[in-house]
């Protein structure tokens, strides 16, 4: 009896210290015993974290009824609607303006009209497979090859582009497989070369590559038959304290090693 | 005052428990073989006898407490070192120290669990049924990004750390050592399911008992979780108890993924290895290995698995258009 008022003395009273020396020098059974008392404690402290409008029904309805958010007013009345109707179909003329604007504009003049030509998306990180990568230089116009020097500029669209042959998030796979194969000793310009996609100096393996495959379709089929693949990240769960796991249905960019 | 209190919680916590305490008996065959290896500030890991020699199997993670103490239910303490470490599998070998072999071989291995069996997760905080899903998930394992087919197994509980515990099937024979759980934003929440996994695991046993602390049942949550597979846990076993304790994971020193055609594609070959030794480079596809055609990188990645340490594998090469056969001995990671 004296060693269980102990332990809770030493459960609600002492610090963790204590219980620490308390926990290495008893035997299992005192130690799960000031464990649960430990526990206890914690879950009485918790106890008091309950808010108070959810002690008793009367409390929670009035809290209801005041949290209750007040009645917005009317932002917008309706006198306003033939005025923004009016605005509106008189900023749809102004836009649709002087169809000379539409002309194509010669290469002779790009460089003085280029702001007002249709600029180009800035490179963003676009983990989709048909994106163009971050490393890509900005070009705001690209004129295709077989034009002439008079042709109007061209602005390639999205499907139009050249599928590149990683992705952002090929980048992310590779630079697990490059932490890895740095452990074996492979040099780091290659590994460098592989992540970022640059040339990283001459190496067999950038001679040998090949060419930028065909886009993603292809590859999609190739992976018509793979199963469903779980990644086992090395970062723990909090709450489980093992690896988190992720599940990939189509495993397209995941690299194996082995 | 507080006292009584706390005393009079105690006792009816001890009621409850003795009311519902129907031992398991898949945990009465392996619960002389278990032992739980204390800390304080941390949970506790979980290791399991494997061989009469005094070699318990635990989790990596439970190695790094000194001393390694490992207790069995009764309170008897026995103390342990690490023997071994696999990275690849994150599991490690201890041995008992001043070991008295009683003829107690430990547990086995499980050859095979069906989907659906039940099964007994011994964690640090006390039993957890589960139920056996599938031993046919693909495991890419980081950061080493090795293939690793993985067991997934439900539980019935998604309050209790699980990091570590040790599953036994019906028979007490080992069927994994859970390594990792689903990501609560991937978890499978299928009503369904959820509701069939919860009957099966209350139909097949009434309750387990650990030190006479049980964990938390009931329908508040599922957690899914994986361990390696048989085939792999058999491999990491008899790895740890060969003479040298070491696990020989076949490689060839690859780093490989989808191509835009059949097949795997080279992405990085590893200096010194295996098929850089063949003369494979960084853009190859291989498109067939022992004669069976390669479709993807994962059935690639199986391919090796299959094979062990010293194997001749032939890989059928597409380089530039043209197609050649290399053969290549299969190595270790290391």
């Amino acid at each position: 009896m004296k060693d269980l008022d102990k332990l809770i003395e030493i459960a609600f009273d002492g610090d963790e210290s204590a219980q620490a020396a308390l926990m290495a020098a008893s035997s299992y059974d005192q130690r799960e015993e000031l464990q649960s008392l430990v526990d206890l404690k914690q879950g009485l402290r918790k106890l008091r974290e309950v808010p108070e409008c959810q002690l008793t029904t009367e409390r929670l309805r009035s809290a209801v009824l005041r949290s209750a958010a007040p009645r917005r007013p009317q932002r917008f009345p309706l006198w306003y609607a033939p005025l923004a109707a009016a605005a509106a179909f008189g900023a749809f003329l102004l836009l649709k303006g002087n169809p000379q604007q539409d002309r194509p504009i010669s290469l002779n003049t790009v460089a003085s009209r280029q702001p007002q030509a249709k600029q180009p998306v800035a490179p963003s990180v676009d983990r989709s497979e048909d994106s163009v990568a971050a490393t890509e230089p900005a070009n705001p116009i690209v004129v295709p090859e077989d034009q002439t020097s008079n042709s109007p500029v061209a602005f390639r669209s999205k499907s139009e582009r050249v599928p590149r042959h990683r992705s952002v998030s090929d980048a992310e796979e590779i630079k697990n497989a490059v932490k890895v194969a740095n452990e074996f000793g492979i040099r780091a310009e290659k590994t460098e070369a592989l992540v970022t996609g640059g040339s990283g100096g001459a190496s067999t393996k950038e001679a040998s590559m090949p060419a930028a495959p065909a886009g993603s379709g292809l590859r999609e089929a190739s992976l018509a038959g793979a199963p469903a693949m779980v990644v086992v990240t090395d970062t723990k769960s909090p709450e489980t304290g093992a690896a988190s796991a992720k599940e990939v249905s189509v495993p397209r960019d995941v690299v194996f090693g082995g | 005052m507080l006292s009584l209190a706390v005393k009079a919680g105690l006792a009816l916590l001890a009621m409850g428990q003795q009311q519902a305490a129907v031992v398991d008996p898949a945990w009465v065959r392996v619960r002389s073989s278990v032992v739980r290896i204390d800390a304080v500030g941390q949970n506790p890991g979980l290791g399991v006898l494997i061989d009469s020699r005094g070699y318990f199997l635990t989790h990596k993670d439970s190695t790094n407490i000194r001393p390694l103490m490992g207790r069995y239910g009764d309170n008897q303490a026995v103390l342990l070192t690490v023997v071994a470490v696999d990275d690849q599998t994150q599991l490690a070998l201890l041995r008992a120290e001043n070991w008295v072999s009683t003829g107690q071989g430990g547990v086995q291995v499980a050859a095979k669990t069906a989907p659906g069996a039940p099964l007994l997760a011994v964690t640090a905080v006390g039993p957890v049924k589960g139920e056996f899903v599938s031993d046919e998930k693909v495991g890419q394992m980081r950061p080493s990004l090795r293939y690793a087919p993985l067991s997934e197994i439900r539980l019935e509980s998604n309050v209790v750390p699980i990091g570590g515990a040790l599953v036994f099937d019906a028979q007490g024979a080992l069927v994994g050592v859970l390594g990792a759980t689903l990501s609560s934003n991937n978890q499978t929440s299928s009503p369904g399911k959820a509701v069939a996994a919860q009957k099966s695991t209350l139909a097949s046993a009434d309750s387990v008992e650990l030190t006479g602390k049980r964990s938390q049942y009931g329908p508040q949550g599922m957690t899914v979780a994986y361990s390696l597979g048989p085939a792999v846990l058999d491999r990491v076993v008899k790895g740890f108890l060969s003479p040298e304790h070491k696990v020989k994971h076949p490689s060839v020193g690859l780093f490989f993924k989808a191509s835009a055609e059949p097949g795997a594609l080279i992405e990085e070959v590893l200096a010194g290895g295996a098929a850089s030794l063949a003369g494979i480079q960084p853009g190859d596809i291989v498109k067939e290995a022992d004669g069976q055609v390669i479709h993807n990188p994962v059935e690639f990645a199986i391919a090796l698995f299959n094979h062990n340490v010293g194997d001749k594998i032939v890989l059928k090469i597409k380089r530039q258009g043209e197609e050649s056969e290399v053969s290549v001995i299969v190595g270790t990671q290391d």
